[in-house]
C-alpha cells in the first residue's frame, strides 16, 4: 500500500485537509461535518484553542485571538508594519519578527508557530478520519509567495510534525483539481481572489503536462478588502456616539457586510440593519458594484502583467478557472467574462478546490501515478547585489523550476579571506527596493592577491521554489563554506528549536494516536460481534445473553465517540468479557461439527 | 575551453553507469539497473533534448522532447529515491529547462548556435558584430525616440520602434531558415565547396549582427518604457 500523501490549503481564512481515495477526491470534514477549519488560534489562560472555538472567542477580551497569521508568514516587521495597525491582536517586534506575544505562558510566537498549530488540527483531522498516523503532506501558498515565504510555511509544516514534500502554488493546485491534464489540452488562467491574496497564473496543459507560463498577483488584495471598501462606507452613516475604534463594532460591521454581500449575488437589494449600532440603510448592487469597482480594476494589473510576460491576448486563453470566496461576487465574475470573453469554470466550489488539487498532487507524489507531471515556474527575479547598490538579476521570474544559476566570485583585496554576498528576490533595479532574502559569506578563502580567487556559487531554486546556495573553490576543488543569514523569516536555529518545543507535545500527538488506534480496534470488534449476533439462533444464544451484549456494544460505541481512548479499551474489554462464554459455546460447536465430519456453516467461520 | 572536435549524441558507448557500472547504452538511463544518469559536461542543449544540431527546430517537436525527458528527469519522480539520485534528478532537470528555454526562443537559439563550437563554425568576435555604423545608427534612433517622447508622442515613438523590431525578427527568421536549408545540404557529403563555406559564413556573420543589433533594440525598448511600468504592489 502507498502512503497517503494529504493536501492542505493553509489559507489566510480559512484552512482544509483533502485526500485523494480509489481515485476520488475527499474534503475531509470535522466531527461536526464541517470542511472549512478558520484559520484562527486563540490563546488565554484556559489553554489555546484553534479553529471554530477560536474564532467564537473573538470578542472576549480575556483572550488573544490570532487570524489572518499567513500575513504575517515570513516577513520581517518592518515588512508587515502597516498592516498591523489593521490587526485586532497585537504584535510585537522582536529582534525584527513579527512575534504575538503569549502572555498567559510568557512567549512569544511567530506566524510559522501559528501555522504549525492550524497544521496541527488538519493533520488529526486527517488521522481521526484515515485511521492512521499521517505524515506526509503538500501544502498551497499562494503563487506569489517569495522563497522566504514559501521556506516559512515549510517550516509550519515541520513544526506540526509533517514531512512537506511539496510547496504548490495555489492556482495549479486549483487546475489540478479540475481534472485537467486529463483530455483537457489548452492554455487556461487561473484567477484567484481569496480572502487576503489574490493570484493570477496562465498554465498550459499539454498531455498531462501542467506548466505554469507565468504567475503574478497582489498579496494584499483579497476579500477582505472587499468587506472593508463596505465597511468604510458605513462607518461613514454610523449616529455620533458610536465609537468606531471599537473591535466589536467593526466585527459587527463586517459581519453584515459580508451577508449583504452575499445576498447580492441573488438580489438587486437588501436591507442593512444593525439595531446595536443603530445602522438602518438598504444596500443595491449597483451601488457595492461601483464600491468595489476600484479593487476589481486592481486585479486586472496583475492579469495584464501575467498575459504580457506570457505574450498571451486575453482571446488566446481557453478558460479561466475561478478561485476563492470572494469571485462568488457577481461584479467579479462580469469583469472576468468581460475581460476574456472565454469559458469561466466556477463548478468546484470555489472555497474546496485548491485544498483538491493539493490532494491531486499528494497523490502525483505519493508515486502512485506518473500521468501528470507539473512544471512550476519561480514567480519572482532572484539575484545578487552588486556595486552602487543595484540587483543584479541571476534567474528572471517565471523561470521553469528547478533552476540553477552559477555566478563566479573573486576577492577584491589581497588576502582577503572573506567574501559577502546579499541575495534578493524581485524586480526592481536597486537592491533596497527588493526584498533581502538572504546574506551569506563565503569563508576560508586561501589569501592571494586581489581577483586571483576563483569562487563558483550556484544558486538552485528547487521544485518547491525553494533556494539553496553552494560555492566551489575552482582552484583547490574545495567547496567553500556558505554561512546563510536569513534576512528576515526564522534562522535555521530558531526553526530546529521550535521542532524540538513541538516534540514536547509529543505527548500530546501521542494519546491522539493512541485514541485512533483503540477507536479503530473498537470499530473493528463491534462490527465483527454485530454481523456474528445477527447470524445466530436462540439455540446458540439465549435472549438474555443477547440483550447483555447488545447493552455494552451501545456502551463501546458510546465511548468510541468520546475523546477517552482508556474508556474505549475498558468497554472494549468489557465487550470482550460478555461474549467470552458465547465463544467458548461456538469453539465447542465448531469442534464437535468438525468431529462430526460436518463442515462449519459459513456465517460462524466469518463471525 | 579549446579546440573542440564535432561529436555526435550517439557517441557514448564508453560511459558507465554510475550505479551498477554497467555499460550505457543510452546516455540519460541505464538499461541494466534503470538509474537515471547525470548529464555530462560536454552535452550542450540540443544534445540533451535528443534533437539534432539544427538552427531551425519544430517546436512542436522540442516540446514533445522537452516532456519526454522531464518525465524522466522531473524530481518530482524521485522524491522516494536515495538522495543521489534526488540530487542527479535535480541538476538534470534545471539544465533540460535551460535547454528548453534556449531553444524554444528563436532568438536565443540562433546565439547559442552560432557559439557552438565546431568545425565549419569559427567563432565570430563578439566585439566586431556591430560596426560603427550601426551604433551610430543605433543612438540616432534612440535620441529620436527620447525626442519624440519628451513632448508626448510615446505611442507613436513605441509604434516606430516596434516596426523596427519586427522587421529585424523577421528577417532573422528568414535567414535562420536559409543557413539551415544550406547546411542541411551539406551535412554528411564531402565538405562544401569554398564557396558555399564562404557564403555559410558570410550570411552567419550577418545573423549574428541583426541578433546582436536586436539585443540593443531592446534594450532601447526597456529603457523608454521604464517611467510606466506598473508599480510593485507589494
Amino acid at each position: 500500500m502507498t502512503r497517503t500523501v494529504i493536501g492542505i490549503d493553509l489559507g489566510t481564512t480559512n484552512s482544509l485537509v483533502a485526500i485523494m481515495e480509489d481515485g476520488k477526491l475527499r474534503v475531509i470534514p470535522d466531527t461536526e461535518g464541517r470542511k472549512l477549519l478558520p484559520s484562527v488560534v486563540a490563546l488565554s489562560s484556559s489553554g489555546v484553542q484553534v479553529g471554530f472555538a477560536a474564532k467564537s472567542r473573538l470578542n472576549d477580551p480575556e483572550t488573544i485571538v490570532v487570524y489572518s497569521a499567513k500575513r504575517l508568514m515570513g516577513r520581517s516587521f518592518s515588512d508587515v508594519e502597516q498592516e498591523i495597525g489593521q490587526l485586532a491582536y497585537p504584535v510585537e517586534n522582536v529582534d525584527g519578527l513579527p512575534l504575538i506575544p503569549d502572555p498567559f505562558r510568557k512567549r512569544h510566537l511567530s506566524a510559522p508557530q501559528i501555522g504549525a498549530m492550524i497544521l496541527s488540527e488538519l493533520r488529526k483531522r486527517a488521522e481521526v478520519a484515515l485511521g492512521q498516523t499521517v505524515t506526509d503532506a503538500v501544502i498551497t501558498v499562494p503563487a506569489y509567495f517569495n522563497d522566504a515565504q514559501r521556506q516559512a510555511t515549510k517550516d509550519a509544516g515541520e513544526m506540526a510534525g509533517l514531512n512537506v514534500l511539496r510547496i504548490l502554488n495555489e492556482p495549479t493546485s486549483a487546475a489540478l483539481a479540475y481534472g485537467f491534464g486529463a483530455g483537457k489540452d489548452g492554455l487556461y488562467a487561473v484567477y484567484d481572489l481569496g480572502g487576503g491574496t489574490f493570484d493570477f497564473s496562465l498554465l498550459s496543459i499539454r498531455r498531462g503536462v501542467f506548466e505554469v507560463k507565468a504567475t503574478s498577483g497582489d498579496t494584499h488584495l483579497g476579500g477582505d478588502d472587499f468587506d472593508q471598501a463596505i465597511i468604510d462606507q458605513w462607518l461613514g452613516i454610523l449616529p455620533k456616539g458610536v465609537d468606531q475604534s471599537r473591535p466589536e463594532v467593526r466585527d459587527l460591521l463586517r459581519k453584515e457586510a459580508e451577508k449583504a454581500k452575499i445576498a447580492l449575488s441573488q438580489n438587486t437589494e437588501v436591507a442593512v440593519s444593525v439595531p446595536a449600532i443603530g445602522l438602518e440603510t438598504t444596500l443595491s448592487r449597483e451601488t457595492m458594484n461601483k464600491w468595489v469597482e476600484p479593487l476589481v480594476q486592481r486585479t486586472l494589473i496583475p492579469v495584464h502583467k501575467a498575459l504580457s510576460d506570457a505574450g498571451v491576448l486575453p482571446g488566446e486563453v481557453d478558460g479561466v478557472i475561478l478561485v476563492g470566496g470572494a469571485t462568488r461576487l457577481l461584479r467579479v465574475k462580469e469583469a472576468v467574462e468581460e475581460l476574456f470573453r472565454r469559458p469561466v469554470y466556477d463548478e468546484h466550489d470555489p472555497d474546496l478546490v485548491v485544498g483538491e488539487g493539493a490532494a491531486v498532487q499528494g497523490d502525483i507524489l505519493s508515486g502512485s501515478r506518473k500521468d501528470m507531471l507539473l512544471l512550476d515556474v519561480t514567480p519572482l527575479s532572484l539575484g545578487i547585489e552588486t556595486m552602487g547598490g543595484v540587483m543584479s538579476s541571476l534567474i528572471p521570474r517565471n523561470t521553469t523550476i528547478p533552476t540553477q544559476a552559477k555566478e563566479l566570485f573573486t576577492t577584491f583585496l589581497d588576502g582577503q579571506v572573506k567574501v559577502d554576498i546579499h541575495v534578493l528576490q524581485g524586480e526592481r533595479e536597486m537592491a533596497k527596493d527588493n526584498r533581502s532574502l538572504a546574506r551569506f559569506s563565503l569563508t576560508d578563502i586561501t589569501p592571494m592577491t586581489a581577483g586571483a580567487a576563483r569562487i563558483e556559487v550556484t544558486f538552485t531554486i528547487d521544485a518547491n521554489g525553494i533556494l539553496d546556495v553552494r560555492a566551489l573553490d575552482q582552484r583547490t576543488g574545495r567547496s567553500q563554506g556558505v554561512v546563510v543569514h536569513p534576512s528576515y523569516g526564522i534562522s535555521k536555529d530558531t526553526v530546529r528549536e521550535m521542532i524540538k518545543e513541538s516534540f514536547q507535545h509529543a505527548q500530546e500527538d501521542f494519546q491522539t494516536r493512541m485514541l485512533i488506534d483503540s477507536r479503530t480496534e473498537a470499530t473493528t470488534v463491534i462490527n465483527a460481534t454485530r454481523r456474528a449476533l445477527e447470524k445466530l439462533g436462540p439455540d446458540i444464544l439465549p435472549d438474555e445473553e443477547r440483550s447483555m451484549i447488545n447493552k455494552q456494544l451501545d456502551t463501546l460505541e458510546k465511548a468510541v465517540k468520546g475523546e477517552d481512548a482508556k474508556l474505549i479499551r475498558d468497554e472494549t474489554s468489557a465487550l470482550d468479557q460478555v461474549t467470552r462464554p458465547l465463544a467458548e459455546r461456538l469453539m465447542n460447536t465448531s469442534v464437535q461439527d468438525a468431529l462430526g465430519g460436518k463442515s462449519l456453516p459459513e456465517p460462524e467461520r466469518e463471525a | 575551453m579549446g579546440e573542440h572536435t564535432h561529436r555526435h549524441s550517439g557517441d557514448m558507448a564508453s560511459s558507465l553507469c554510475w550505479n551498477c557500472k554497467g555499460t550505457l547504452e543510452e546516455a540519460d538511463l541505464c538499461g541494466t539497473c534503470v538509474k537515471i544518469q547525470p548529464f555530462k559536461e560536454d552535452r550542450d542543449y540540443f544534445d540533451i533534448l535528443g534533437l539534432p544540431h539544427r538552427l531551425v527546430i519544430d517546436s512542436g517537436t522540442l516540446t514533445e522532447k522537452f516532456h519526454e525527458k522531464s518525465r524522466l528527469f522531473h524530481p518530482d519522480f524521485h522524491r522516494m529515491e536515495a538522495s543521489t539520485e534526488q540530487e542527479i534528478s535535480l541538476t538534470n532537470a534545471s539544465r533540460l529547462n535551460q535547454a528548453f528555454k534556449t531553444l524554444k526562443d528563436p532568438f536565443l537559439r540562433a546565439a547559442y548556435y552560432l557559439a557552438l563550437k565546431k568545425p565549419g563554425n569559427p567563432a565570430i568576435d563578439p566585439k566586431k558584430r556591430l560596426t560603427g555604423q550601426d551604433l551610430m545608427e543605433l543612438m540616432e534612433l534612440k535620441e529620436e525616440l527620447e525626442g519624440e517622447v519628451a513632448v508626448g508622442h510615446q505611442e507613436k515613438a513605441f509604434a516606430r520602434l516596434l516596426k523596427e523590431v519586427r522587421d529585424l525578427e523577421s528577417s532573422i527568421l528568414e535567414s535562420m531558415k536559409e543557413i539551415d536549408f544550406m547546411e542541411s545540404g551539406v551535412e554528411g557529403d564531402s565538405a562544401p565547396s569554398t564557396e558555399t563555406a564562404d557564403m555559410l559564413q558570410k550570411k552567419k556573420s550577418r545573423l549574428s549582427r541583426d541578433l546582436e543589433y536586436r539585443k540593443y533594440l531592446q534594450s532601447i525598448r526597456r529603457e523608454l518604457s521604464t517611467p510606466a511600468t506598473v508599480k510593485e504592489t507589494s
